[in-house]
């Protein structure tokens, strides 16, 4: 997006979602954003010498672990 | 030990791919003997903002002697973990050498801002700092928060030749006048072209005997 140089603009919005849960799934960390991300710090599947980050998609079930 | 920053690292790529480059000139930039140009301490000052940036509207905003007015809306995110700095051994041809790299924000994805007078996507599709990132943080996404910079300038000129030369660029206002968010991926083998430039730029860096530090 570009500015228009008569256009009033009120800038831009910073916006950064915090953790507010923390959880340890098996050998994975969850890190649960107010923004309802979810992402998983573990070995991706069939892996088991190295950790990345992924973002589980959809709504995660805290109590469900899934 | 040799110790290598991804700048490090782009600073070679730029250099293989320019017409007119010096070993001179490549030594003067590793090591870091260039003065800064206005832009890179206008970048470094815009750093330094989006580091300390808290949950509001960005419009006139004063660093290090820059001022950074924002003529656009947007909603950006810009997570709570920043400045994340992580380093990987990487065994080359000329002894063991550290890639050290420093992300400005990180939330699962690694952001990046950068400050540029041209958003332009392709430039970064070569680039090493986003594999390098990726792959270091263990990431799958890299998003690069590409601010598009307007700087006041002295008159320029045109030389005898009929070619325009921009003026030098004032220190103080800067019209950030654009924003994109533009996102690379992980792919497989990704580390190795990573492994494959670090190994490069070593062999280099010792053959011209710079760069190294006790291990």
């Amino acid at each position: 997006m570009t500015g228009d140089a008569n256009k009033l603009y009120s800038g831009p919005a910073v916006k950064a979602p915090k953790v507010v849960q923390i959880f340890l799934n098996g050998d994975s960390l969850y890190l649960l954003y107010e923004n309802s991300e979810v992402w998983r710090w573990g070995c991706p599947p069939n892996e088991f010498d190295r950790k990345e980050w992924s973002r589980i998609p959809g709504p995660y079930d805290v109590e469900a672990g899934k | 030990m040799i110790r290598i920053s991804v700048s490090d690292l782009e600073t070679y790529r730029y250099w293989k791919a320019s017409d007119d480059s010096t070993v001179e000139g490549l030594i003067s930039r590793l090591t870091k003997q260039d003065p800064p140009t206005p832009q890179m301490e206008a970048g470094r000052a815009f750093a330094k903002l989006v580091e300390h940036a808290s949950e509001r509207a960005l419009f006139e905003e004063e660093q290090d002697g820059w001022t950074f007015f924002f003529h656009f809306d947007a909603e950006i995110t810009w997570p709570h973990v920043r400045e994340l700095k992580t380093e990987m051994v990487i065994q080359t041809p000329v002894g063991p050498a550290t890639l050290v790299v420093v992300c400005d924000a990180m939330d699962g994805r690694v952001h990046d801002a950068k400050l540029t007078e041209s958003i332009d996507v392709e430039r970064y599709l070569d680039s090493l700092q986003w594999r390098a990132y990726l792959a270091m943080f263990g990431a799958k996404e890299f998003v690069y928060h590409l601010f598009k910079a307007k700087y006041e300038r002295e008159p320029g000129r045109t030389d005898e030749g009929g070619t325009y030369h921009k003026g030098a660029v004032r220190k103080g206002p800067v019209m950030i006048e654009g924003y994109e968010a533009v996102r690379f991926f992980a792919y497989p083998k990704m580390r190795e072209d990573v492994e494959r430039a670090v190994c490069e730029l070593a062999e280099v860096m010792a053959g011209l005997n710079i760069g190294r530090v006790a291990a």
